[in-house]
C-alpha cells in the first residue's frame, strides 16, 4: 500500500515537471527565431524603401503634369502675344514676365528631375543610414516645387499684362 | 491514512495544475511577433490616379485672354508631404 501511494505521489509530482520542460524546450526551440526577426527587419526596410518609392512616383506624376500644363498654357500664351504684336501692339511687359516663367519652368524641370532621381536613389542601403541622402531629396523636391509655384506667379503676372493690352486696345476703340 | 492521501493528491494536483496552466497559455512572445509582422506586411496604398490632379480641369486649346485666364487661375501647384521621411 505504501509503495503504492509512493508510485502516485511521485508520477503526480513528476508528470507537470517533465511537462514544464518539454514546454521550456519549446521556448528555447523558438527563442533563437532570428531568420525571423531577420524577416522583420527586411520588411521594415522595404517598407522604408516604399516610403521613398511612393514619394518618386507621386512626385514624378506631380511634376509632369505641370510642366504639361504650364507649358500647354505658355504656348498658348505666346502665340496670342505674337498675334497681338502683328496687330502692332507693345507685348513688351508682358513678353518679360512670359519669358521669365519659361526660363523659370525649365529649372524647376530640372530640379524636379534631380528630386526623383534623388529619391529613385534610395534602396539598398539602411534607410536610417541614408538620412543625408533622403533629406536631400526632400529639398530638391520642395525647391522644384518653389520654382513650379514662382513659375505659376509670373505667368499670373503676365496675363495681367496681357489684359492690359487687351483693355488698352479696347479703350482705344 | 485515506484522509492523508487525498490531501496529498489534492495538493499534487494543485502543484501540477499551475505548471500545467504555464503551458496551456497562449505564447505571447509568438504573438506579439506575429501581429507585428502582420503590422508590417501590410501594403502602403500607392494610387495610380492622383485625384488632386485629376480634380484640376483640362486645359482649353483656345488662345484667347479668357481660356488663358481660366487655365492659369484653375492650375494649382499642391503642397507635398514629406512628415514620413522624418
Amino acid at each position: 500500500m505504501k509503495k503504492h501511494f509512493l508510485l502516485a505521489l511521485t508520477i503526480l509530482f513528476a508528470v507537470p515537471s517533465l511537462v514544464s520542460a518539454t514546454s521550456a524546450e519549446n521556448v528555447t526551440k523558438r527563442r533563437p527565431d532570428k531568420p525571423e526577426t531577420a524577416q522583420i527587419q527586411e520588411i521594415r526596410q522595404e517598407r522604408r524603401n516604399n516610403v521613398a518609392e511612393n514619394h518618386a512616383n507621386r512626385l514624378e506624376k506631380r511634376f509632369a503634369f505641370y510642366h504639361s500644363r504650364l507649358s500647354n498654357i505658355m504656348t498658348r500664351f505666346q502665340a496670342r502675344l505674337d498675334l497681338l504684336q502683328k496687330e502692332g501692339k507693345n507685348i513688351s511687359i508682358s513678353q518679360v514676365k512670359l519669358d521669365a516663367a519659361k526660363a523659370k519652368l525649365a529649372d524647376a524641370k530640372v530640379k524636379g528631375d534631380a528630386a526623383i532621381a534623388a529619391f529613385k536613389a534610395i534602396g539598398p542601403a539602411k534607410f536610417s543610414e541614408q538620412k543625408t541622402e533622403v533629406f536631400a531629396a526632400r529639398d530638391l523636391a520642395n525647391s522644384a516645387r518653389k520654382l513650379f509655384l514662382e513659375t505659376h506667379e509670373l505667368l499670373k503676372l503676365a496675363l495681367k499684362e496681357l489684359k492690359n493690352i487687351t483693355r488698352t486696345v479696347q479703350e482705344v476703340l | 491514512m485515506i484522509k492523508k492521501i487525498t490531501i496529498l493528491i489534492v495538493s499534487a494536483l494543485l502543484l501540477g495544475g499551475c505548471t500545467l496552466s504555464d503551458i496551456f497559455k497562449p505564447n505571447q512572445a509568438v504573438s506579439d511577433q506575429k501581429s507585428e509582422l502582420s503590422a508590417t506586411q501590410t501594403p502602403l496604398p500607392v494610387s495610380s490616379v492622383d485625384p488632386n490632379l485629376e480634380a484640376m480641369p483640362s486645359t482649353s486649346t483656345s488662345t484667347d485672354t479668357a481660356s488663358l485666364e481660366i487655365d492659369i487661375e484653375s492650375t494649382k501647384i499642391l503642397e507635398e508631404d514629406f512628415s514620413d521621411l522624418n
